[in-house]
């Protein structure tokens, strides 16, 4: 197996597992990654203020 | 040589705390309020012989106020008159069924437990896992800067058992009180208090969850209304020099080889000051007072991407009769969920909920303080769940029916007859907020109170690009609420005498 491939199916595995994680949390908890996954790229910038 | 050594731009509590503590220091203080009155949010006015307070309702967690008054050379409970709130709160559940809580722990260990005697037991585990946390946050993150990874150290250098409660603030609160208790009728009385941080508990830090045992450590209310806390604050501020003008807008800091050198006010005068406190919200700071084109563009994006937390609704209600309520605070028994699915399905669509199946708060001060009201009189607040952004409509269109349809609920519900008892009823809607008292979009906790926005995300007590430059006030670090207002007030005024050498 080449190493591309290995990368593309070590990248495939951690978005399965990803999704899979994601739907088994509590409605709560995707409510809360949800809001922080869109707030996360701001941070840099609020620590600067 | 500059006219003051300290402006400060704003007369609500942050501001009044730092103005009043940097006089003390010894240093000639200006303070410059938009309004004719002092306080912000915590603030009280009179109409018709009622006197009912702007936003906040009730002072809990002292010990930042205590310190502030102890600095003065004062006492709080010497320089404002505190009425013990007991019974605490009543839950009022839709099926006209309520629950008091009252301050002792014991008693409501006993309500919980003819609830559920599971959750009663766990009651305990709860309270001595809260009142640690709260001794160490107290100890820690209530009182010091967090301005930068630095401070953050430095908090757990000074108290390592931070380190057990720092990863409450990437859980919620809601995660926090299901970890100790499980019936549903339960969890009820514990949700609202969520949005007294201005979260649903799903987005609410876990740490907050501390807030149902807090309360028991005490709530009290200001005889005379909430204006007596920064009353209290001006008048010490005053005996050491002082001065206020009501009545002057600023619209421009002046900013001079990076350093901040006084300010421009609306009739176009300037004033010199050695430093510039800022007691206004951080955004309309950085952007219109000073403006955008002054910060480097991580600052600039930064300021952008804050967001302004639920807009407030409020309805100052004055009545003829004692009314048919059990405490100082009622609010709805909501679920968890429900308080969640507001934020994702009306908050972030801008969809009122209607009035029969929206939910808040109802706060009676006069069941504390009866010179609040004509003899037999009383006044209540009523706060129904709101924001800002509404979808196909406008907050001066449509707050007459939305406050009428609300009252006629409550009366009909929660509150029974209290719509023909009704002397005079005053809505203010997050829109009339954002114009009489310069919140944007009606925010009494300024920002989000979640952990994107605490801590090192939130505006620094210290300006990151601008020097003699001081933030105090619910946009900084610690956040909004009364003691911790106040407590950024003293945060301020520690970094200005640290960093300005004095």
């Amino acid at each position: 197996m080449t190493k591309k491939k290995k990368f593309g199916l070590i990248m495939t595995a951690i978005v399965v597992l990803g999704i899979v994680f994601y739907f088994l949390l509590p409605p709560h908890k995707k409510q809360q990654l949800r809001y922080l996954l869109k707030q996360a790229h701001t941070l840099p910038g609020r620590y600067m203020v | 040589m500059a006219d003051y050594d300290a402006i400060v731009i704003g007369a609500g509590l942050g501001g009044l705390s730092s103005g009043a503590l940097l006089a003390h220091h010894g240093l000639k203080v200006l303070v410059l309020e938009q309004s004719d009155r002092i306080g912000g949010c915590c603030s009280t006015f009179e109409r018709n012989g009622y006197r009912h307070d702007v936003g906040a309702s009730i002072v809990e967690i002292t010990q930042p106020i205590e310190t502030v008054f102890r600095k003065l050379g004062t006492r709080f409970d010497q320089e404002v008159e505190l009425v013990p709130c007991d019974p605490m709160f009543s839950v009022m559940y839709r099926n006209g069924e309520r629950i008091t809580i009252e301050k002792s722990i014991e008693a409501t260990g006993r309500v919980i437990a003819s609830i559920s005697p599971e959750d009663g037991r766990r009651w305990y585990d709860f309270c001595d896992y809260c009142s640690d946390m709260m001794d160490v946050l107290l100890d820690t993150i209530l009182c010091s800067p967090a301005d930068t990874m630095g401070d953050m150290a430095r908090m757990i250098r000074k108290n390592p058992a931070l380190l057990r409660y720092l990863p409450t603030f990437m859980t919620t609160y809601q995660d926090l009180i299901q970890k100790y208790f499980k019936d549903e009728r339960v969890l009820r009385t514990m949700a609202y208090q969520s949005l007294y941080m201005g979260m649903p508990p799903a987005l609410c830090p876990g740490a907050f969850g501390m807030i149902p045992y807090s309360e028991h450590r005490g709530i009290w209310y200001p005889r005379g209304g909430m204006i007596r806390i920064p009353e209290a604050l001006l008048r010490c501020g005053q005996k050491d020099g002082l001065e206020i003008r009501m009545n002057s807008s600023v619209t421009s800091v002046i900013v001079r080889n990076g350093r901040a050198q006084g300010v421009v006010l609306a009739d176009g005068g300037e004033i010199s000051s050695r430093m510039v406190v800022s007691n206004i919200n951080p955004k309309m700071l950085y952007l219109d007072l000073i403006g955008e084109e002054n910060l480097p563009w991580l600052t600039r994006s930064g300021v952008k991407s804050l967001r302004y937390g639920k807009g407030l609704c409020m309805i100052y209600v004055g009545v003829d009769c004692k009314p048919p309520l059990d405490a100082h605070h009622s609010f709805t028994a909501v679920s968890m969920q429900e308080v969640n699915d507001f934020w994702t399905n009306h908050v972030e669509t801008g969809v009122m909920l209607p009035a029969s199946t929206n939910y808040g708060l109802v706060c009676w001060p006069s069941h504390s303080d009866d010179s609040l009201a004509p003899e037999g009189h009383h006044v209540i607040n009523v706060i129904p769940e709101s924001f800002y952004h509404l979808k196909g409509a406008d907050w001066d269109t449509f707050k007459d029916q939305f406050v009428e349809e609300y009252l006629d609920y409550i009366s009909e519900k929660l509150v029974p007859g209290l719509k023909g008892h009704i002397v005079h009823a005053i809505a203010a809607s997050p829109k009339d907020y954002e114009r009489s008292l310069n919140l944007p979009e009606g925010s009494i906790y300024c920002f989000h109170q979640d952990a994107t926005h605490q801590a090192v995300f939130r505006p620094s007590s210290k300006s990151k690009c601008i020097d003699g430059l001081y933030l105090a006030g619910s946009g900084t670090h610690p956040g909004g609420g009364v003691p911790t207002t106040v407590a950024s007030g003293y945060i301020a005024f520690n970094q200005i005498v640290k960093h300005e050498r004095l």
